[in-house]
């Protein structure tokens, strides 16, 4: 065995005795037997090791690293190809997914706009119909308050008694006009 | 200090690496391949017993490393996660053994026992070793492969763990499922005997 070889076995011995070594006395101070055994145990095992180190020689059989290399390349585009086909189907796949969607809330969109415009639409027919007109009036906001006008009519109705009732002044206008027509006319219109 | 400053660095250095693989960059995969493959290549030998199986087990751990290497999230021990894998091969590979009992757990290659095959024993250390010192060398490689095979599986597993992937004890003992005490005693055994074996033959 070359100088060089021994001093780098005789170095790695060293640096792994030292190591046990420390770890020994920490495990010591914290005085576990356990973890005390084990330091020991392991002090023998780097020991054996570094035997082992010396004895077992690398035989890596010519040309092992060129076939590994060339079966990684192989293995690594590999790989890349289905990496890139995961990821073209993952696009696909939300591409999908998105165009779905889009067409989801272009159809709830749609529905909407239906909705709001056939409602204008009964408003607007509602605004021409008499019987519709009578029942719906529109508040501010344009939406409709099916009883306002019905509420409207009572407070006239009620409003137009009453007057007859307290005063009459209306009815004593009425009657000089009518008078005034009957004076006015031609005994022939009678006939 | 200095040593503490190289060693950050390195860590540094290798997580690049490690990174840059994992976007399968040619680079940084040889440079793997150049680290691992041989310690790779000497674990599975020395469990197998057989340089056919341990280079095709070192080509499947390959193939495994670059499909999970994106995947992978690196907390600082990347040998413990390539032994890992290279471990969890082995135990495939036994538990097939197991179902077809044809071949032994551990059968040493003709060319190595024979030492009639181009590669048995050879190295490029022996390039300049003279006939008997390659001789004695060839016999002593056959002895450890001899003292090897006569090793329990489970004590052969840790003893290697420990020297080609520079596994810590906490690791191996959760590799193997066992108690980090029977990780130390397997590892413990193993090395006495094949230290007992080896001088006595």
């Amino acid at each position: 065995m070359d100088d060089d070889v021994m001093m780098d076995s005789q170095d790695d011995f060293h640096d792994e005795l030292h190591d046990t070594e420390l770890w020994l006395q920490r495990i010591l101070r914290e005085k576990d037997a356990a973890e005390s055994d084990r330091a020991k145990l392991l002090a023998r095992i780097a020991i054996s090791q570094t035997w082992l180190r010396k004895t077992i020689r690398e035989e890596v059989p010519p040309g092992l690293l060129a076939r590994v290399r060339a079966n990684v390349v192989v293995e690594a585009a590999e790989t890349i190809r289905l990496a890139g086909r995961t990821e073209t189907k993952f696009i696909r796949t939300n591409g999908r997914a998105v165009y779905r969607w889009a067409l989801g809330v272009l159809g709830a969109a749609a529905a909407m706009i239906f909705v709001v415009r056939t409602l204008q639409i009964l408003r607007y027919r509602a605004d021409s119909n008499a019987l519709l007109d009578s029942m719906v009036s529109h508040d501010d906001d344009g939406w409709g308050d099916a009883f306002a006008l019905i509420e409207e009519d009572f407070d006239d109705l009620y409003n137009g008694v009453e007057s007859f009732r307290t005063g009459d002044d209306l009815f004593d206008e009425a009657l000089e006009d009518l008078n005034e027509l009957l004076s006015a006319a031609e005994e022939e219109d009678w006939s | 200090m200095m040593e503490l400053v190289a060693e950050s660095e390195r860590e540094k250095n290798s997580t690049e690496m490690i990174r840059r693989a994992q976007r399968l960059e040619p680079d940084s995969l040889d440079a793997i391949v150049e680290e691992y493959a041989p310690r790779l290549y000497g674990y599975f030998h020395r469990v197998t017993g057989s340089r056919n199986d341990a280079e095709d087990l070192v080509q499947e751990v390959f193939v495994r490393v670059v499909r999970m290497l994106p995947h992978y999230r690196h907390d600082g021990r990347f040998d413990a996660w390539i032994f890992r894998i290279a471990a969890n091969l082995h135990r495939d590979r036994l538990r097939r053994l197991k179902r077809s009992p044809v071949q032994g757990y551990f059968e040493p290659d003709q060319a190595t026992e024979t030492e009639s095959g181009p590669r048995a024993g050879r190295t490029a250390e022996d390039g300049g070793l003279a006939p008997s010192a390659r001789m004695e060398r060839e016999e002593e490689t056959r002895r450890l492969e001899a003292a090897l095979a006569r090793l329990p599986i489970a004590e052969r597993e840790a003893v290697m763990l420990r020297h080609y992937g520079e596994l810590s004890f906490e690791e191996i003992a959760e590799l193997m499922q066992t108690p980090l005490g029977t990780a130390l005693a397997r590892a413990h055994r193993g090395l006495q005997k094949l230290r007992e074996w080896m001088t006595t033959s």
